[in-house]
């Protein structure tokens, strides 16, 4: 009972805070799906500008070639001098192509974008000039062209456009989720736990006949909960974003960002996010709780998102290249990502599912055991 | 009543009470007098439980603060010197939140706290506790301290900090309490407070209990006029 009153104490007051209500709330449903679709809709509207995009081309070489860049359109043709390099270097000049003694050489800038896009175009239409001509010296010594073709290749993709859609999305969401969950209410935990010591409200609070543990239990409560709705929130905003923005980001017809979540991989989602709230959350709290001021709490807390996001990285790297390590799934925070991935691609292992889930249970339990026996160490209560 | 039995407590090297042993009868103001780092805070501490004694203990009507700690604090209102008020709250509800911890319904609570709002003339509890003075907050948290109508309560420096009028305001709510037949144990370093309000004494200093008894009593021990004299003279001692 005295545990439901200070968990809605709790979140009375981190309503009424502005910070708590910018990352918890504003944050995740506005920031990061700016961030995260911004990009691609910035990536999408360069890529389409750098096609439209007039190439200033300086050229040396046989004229037959000459006049065949010269009937392309949005190519700028110049004539390529000493100078030349050093106007690409500048950025006055896209690209350089010089061909002679059978070599052609592209010179371009990789560190601008508009270099690099200028290069491949004249790297993409040199190769086909390239079989063209092939093709017409054949055809003028009376050879069938299709002889120097040994095979054509081409890929086709035999995972459904849903999949695809469902491998992209599994790459990213579950790196958002644990981040959010990890450190999207810092200030919160370092609040609630070495806040209450700065500000001198701990002492009064247990002076009262409430038990450590109600104490401990309603804030790890509160604070669990609101690092779930932010996750929540900002699942909420992702997915109605992807449902409804895809025109806004998608680059190519092809790249499949469309995807469905069935109710089994909703559930899982929703369990890990639940699970991520309540273990980071008693992680987190126990940090702030044994912190002397809220700065100190802070400072510990920063660190909290490298040691698990390095390891994550990790697996991610391991989990494009192949299979996730069974070890993954048995450290607590961190397994939270390949459960995810997992529910996002369908490739559900209940196993590892249930390890998963104990590891993360065991981390709670520590988690309130450790707060409440540092309630109960003056040393550390008493501390500011 | 209070009962302190030998009472010792070492931060590390540091002995902040040495065995002090005193007792406080039921329904008067008692005064805790000493100069800063006394071991006053730390008596009032150990009593409210927050702390564990190295040696000795406490019994707050009989319970043990050690042994159960959870019903002596039933027994105990405290006011901190730092009054530790929820700033996001209001004062309203920094008081109803701790009634709640009490045990109480809403509606006692409410009664209460409108009463001792009349006593100490509090008008502003429903802004948030952020916008309070030092006095306002003070008088709060004596509210809060009062809520659950305890038998016993402790007050650590009630006054510090606070202007005339306020410190005036938290003296008189004190007979207030004494009428009411409750104990009141004031720790403070304002002679003037003790000598007016308070009607036993003790005076420790470095974790040694000096001199126990009425104002009157030390006065005349000494041979002064005034309690701050006679103070001077104990710890000198």
């Amino acid at each position: 009972m005295k545990t439901i009153l200070i968990f809605f104490k709790e979140l009375k007051e981190a309503f009424r805070d502005k910070r708590t209500v910018i990352m918890t709330i504003i944050l995740p449903t506005l920031l990061i799906p700016l961030m995260l679709f911004g990009q691609f809709y910035l990536m999408k509207t360069e890529t389409e500008k750098a096609k439209e995009q007039e190439i200033k081309l300086a050229y040396e070489g046989p004229q037959e070639i000459k006049m065949f860049l010269s009937s392309m359109d949005k190519l700028v043709l110049l004539d390529y001098t000493e100078e030349t390099n050093k106007e690409v270097e500048k950025g006055n000049i896209h690209s350089a192509l010089v061909i002679k003694d059978g070599k052609a050489f592209i010179y371009f800038d990789p560190t601008k974008n508009a270099s690099s896009a200028a290069m491949l175009r004249i790297k993409t239409t040199l190769l086909l000039l390239s079989e063209k001509i092939v093709e017409s010296r054949l055809q003028n010594m009376n050879i069938d062209p299709a002889i120097v073709k040994v095979f054509e290749i081409k890929e086709e993709s035999v995972a459904e456009p849903s999949k695809m859609g469902a491998y992209f999305a599994a790459l990213l969401i579950p790196l958002m989720i644990l981040s959010i969950g990890i450190s999207g209410n810092m200030y919160l935990f370092s609040d609630i736990g070495a806040g209450e010591k700065e500000k001198g409200t701990l002492e009064p609070l247990l002076a009262t006949p409430v038990d450590r543990k109600e104490v401990a239990l309603g804030k790890w409560l509160a604070v669990s909960v609101l690092s779930f709705v932010s996750i929540l929130l900002m699942l909420v905003v992702m997915i109605l974003t992807v449902k409804y923005g895809q025109p806004l980001f998608v680059m190519e017809e092809q790249m499949p960002t469309s995807f469905s979540l069935t109710s089994l991989t909703m559930f899982i989602i929703l369990i890990a996010g639940l699970l991520l709230s309540l273990s980071s959350g008693a992680l987190q709290f126990a940090i702030s709780i044994y912190s002397r001021n809220i700065r100190e709490a802070q400072l510990y807390l920063g660190y909290l998102p490298m040691i698990v996001i390095l390891p994550v990285v990790f697996i991610y790297i391991v989990g494009i290249m192949g299979t996730i390590p069974k070890w993954a799934y048995f450290i607590p925070l961190i397994n939270v990502y390949p459960v995810l991935k997992d529910a996002m691609m369908s490739e559900i292992v209940w196993n590892n599912m249930l390890f998963a889930m104990i590891s993360n249970l065991i981390l709670v339990a520590l988690g309130i055991m450790i707060v409440v026996k540092i309630l109960e160490r003056e040393d550390v209560v008493l501390r500011t | 009543m209070i009962e302190v039995i030998n009472l010792t407590k070492n931060f590390g090297k540091v002995e902040a009470l040495k065995g002090i042993s005193f007792q406080i009868q039921p329904g008067i103001i008692f005064g805790l007098l000493g100069p800063n780092g006394a071991g006053k805070t730390t008596t009032i501490r150990i009593t409210s439980s927050i702390i564990k004694p190295t040696a000795g203990t406490v019994k707050v009507d009989g319970v043990d603060v050690i042994k159960n700690p959870g019903e002596a604090r039933k027994r105990l209102g405290i006011l901190y010197e730092n009054a530790g008020l929820y700033r996001r709250l209001t004062g309203e509800e920094n008081i109803l939140y701790f009634a709640g911890l009490y045990g109480l319904d809403e509606r006692t609570s409410r009664k209460r706290m409108e009463e001792y709002f009349s006593v100490l003339e509090v008008d502003y509890a429903k802004r948030q506790a952020g916008q309070y003075s030092k006095g306002m907050t003070q008088k709060i948290a004596l509210v809060r301290a009062l809520i659950a109508d305890p038998q016993i309560v402790l007050l650590d420096e009630p006054t510090a900090g606070l202007d005339v009028t306020s410190a005036r305001k938290v003296r008189e709510s004190l007979n207030f309490l004494k009428n009411r037949n409750k104990t009141v144990v004031i720790s403070t370093h304002l002679m003037s407070e003790v000598e007016a309000l308070c009607d036993k004494i003790v005076i420790i200093d470095r974790g040694l209990l000096l001199e126990e008894g009425t104002a009157g009593e030390i006065k005349a021990k000494y041979q002064t006029s005034n309690l701050e004299e006679a103070f001077i003279k104990a710890v000198k001692q």
